[in-house]
């Protein structure tokens, strides 16, 4: 079997300026499963990259880098104990089918396509997101077919993406249920002013089942 | 439904009823045999990777057809439970897409859709609903029908259940015990929509005691619109 050749060296021992990262000359520090090691640099590509690849380096980061700032909503949302993957890759596979706009080389994430969580409950209807004072206030409807007994006291989970700046802004994002039909939510200080966009969905209150995720609007510009 | 990395466990399946030595539960190299459903099953453990083309249509099929039925479950577990199955095993969910898979898709593979005329959500032996027709107007959806009282299996105390489905966001609002069969009437009050929305509407009869049910009739497709 053909072997690439790679010379690796493990770091003993840490010294007293930190853990080593980064290139040292002609070698690479990094960590790798809990041992520093220094690597040699990898030679220069000298294939020629074809388009389809090019394409993909481009796109799944931004879909990956994109969820990652949701994490926590993801693990709720995406929890499937049947699915073989774990929830961050489903959701990345199902968003990069469905929510990545454009072509090579400029792609783009369709807001309004985006989803945090998958589930047999019901959704959000009719979401609506109105600027109000220092924050938003966030309103659903409960249509007249529904069991509000049986459905009333899911916990609304609050999903916000700052988009000028490409963060997202701290909130309570588990402090209404669906029976409070609104909520108001205060936006930190920093992304005032900013294109912020709002998701919804719900949870029932041992946590077992859950919504699909709905875009519910955005403020500011 | 693309020719992707996706991996699916290989469900071969084959009914195993005893033998000289009894039933076998538990693991045999690639074979692992349990009890489900009331019977004895043995089945090979694996992965598959690939399929051929007309089992890609078929999950195309499928994947269509679950994503019909499943926001309108509630409705066809009620429809589907008490009429005859061909195997003691089945539940309402698997007649009910048992008998839509094949109703539903239409077109050639890879182009295939949805013919919502042909979706059957409840079977059994009451007469269907003569007449129905639906409505829309600010909102609410009306349907209405003919009690036609004179049918010999038809009888007051019967009700209607209703459905309207979105094809836009895969959702369903759907009433399970709705008007008497003499009030003629019932009505589905829409949540409020910002763009335009396509509602397919359903509706059939179900006995007091909730086991006899008359097929369901597709009363027609509705456009809500701003104006």
């Amino acid at each position: 079997m053909e072997q690439k050749l790679e010379i690796m060296a493990r770091v003993a021992k840490i010294g007293p300026l930190g853990n080593l990262r980064g290139k040292v000359g002609e070698g690479v520090a990094s960590k790798w499963r809990s041992l520093t090691v220094i690597k040699s640099l990898p030679a220069k590509r000298t294939k020629k990259q074809r388009k389809k690849r090019l394409s993909q380096q481009l796109s799944l980061p931004l879909v990956s880098g994109f969820l990652g700032k949701f994490v926590h909503e993801i693990k709720i949302g995406f929890d499937n104990r049947l699915s073989k993957l774990p929830a961050f890759q489903t959701a990345v596979k199902y968003n990069f089918d469905k929510a990545l706009l454009g072509t090579f080389p400029q792609f783009s994430i369709d807001y309004k396509k985006v989803v945090f969580s998958l589930g047999d409950r019901e959704i959000a209807w009719a979401g609506k997101v109105v600027e109000e004072g220092d924050g938003a206030r966030i309103s659903w409807e409960i249509p007249q077919t529904s069991k509000i007994k049986l459905v009333g006291e899911d916990i609304a989970n609050l999903v916000i993406f700052n988009a000028t700046k490409d963060l997202r802004p701290g909130c309570e994002w588990q402090v209404s249920t669906r029976a409070d039909l609104s909520f108001y939510t205060r936006i930190q200080r920093d992304s005032w002013g900013d294109n912020l966009h709002f998701w919804l969905f719900f949870t029932s209150p041992d946590g077992k089942t859950r919504s699909n995720s709905q875009y519910m609007g955005s403020i500011g510009t | 439904m693309s020719k992707g990395s996706v991996t699916l466990k290989l469900f071969v399946m084959g009914i195993n009823n005893g033998g000289p030595g009894g039933p076998s539960i538990g693991k045999n190299k690639n074979y692992v045999s349990y009890f489900r459903m009331g019977q004895y099953i043995t089945r090979t453990i694996g992965e598959i990777t690939s399929w051929t083309e007309p089992q890609y249509e078929n999950q195309m099929r499928m994947g269509l057809t679950t994503a019909f039925l499943k926001p309108v479950k509630q409705f066809t577990d009620v429809g589907f439970r008490y009429c005859s199955k061909p195997k003691s095993t089945w539940g309402a969910y698997t007649m009910a897409l048992s008998v839509n898979r094949k109703a539903i898709t239409t077109g050639i593979y890879p182009n295939l859709d949805i013919d919502f005329s042909k979706a059957v959500l409840s079977m059994g032996d009451l007469p269907v609903p003569k007449n129905a027709e639906v409505n829309l107007t600010d909102s609410i959806i009306k349907f209405s029908w003919s009690a036609e009282l004179e049918h010999a299996k038809a009888d007051e105390s019967d009700r209607v259940m209703c459905v309207a489905y979105f094809p836009e966001n895969g959702q369903a609002l759907t009433v399970l015990s709705g008007a008497k069969r003499t009030e003629e009437e019932q009505t589905i009050v829409l949540t409020s929509f910002t763009e335009e929305m396509v509602i397919e509407t359903y509706i059939c009869y179900i006995s007091e005691d909730r086991k006899r049910v008359s097929n369901s009739v597709y009363t027609g497709q509705l456009l809500w619109s701003k104006s």
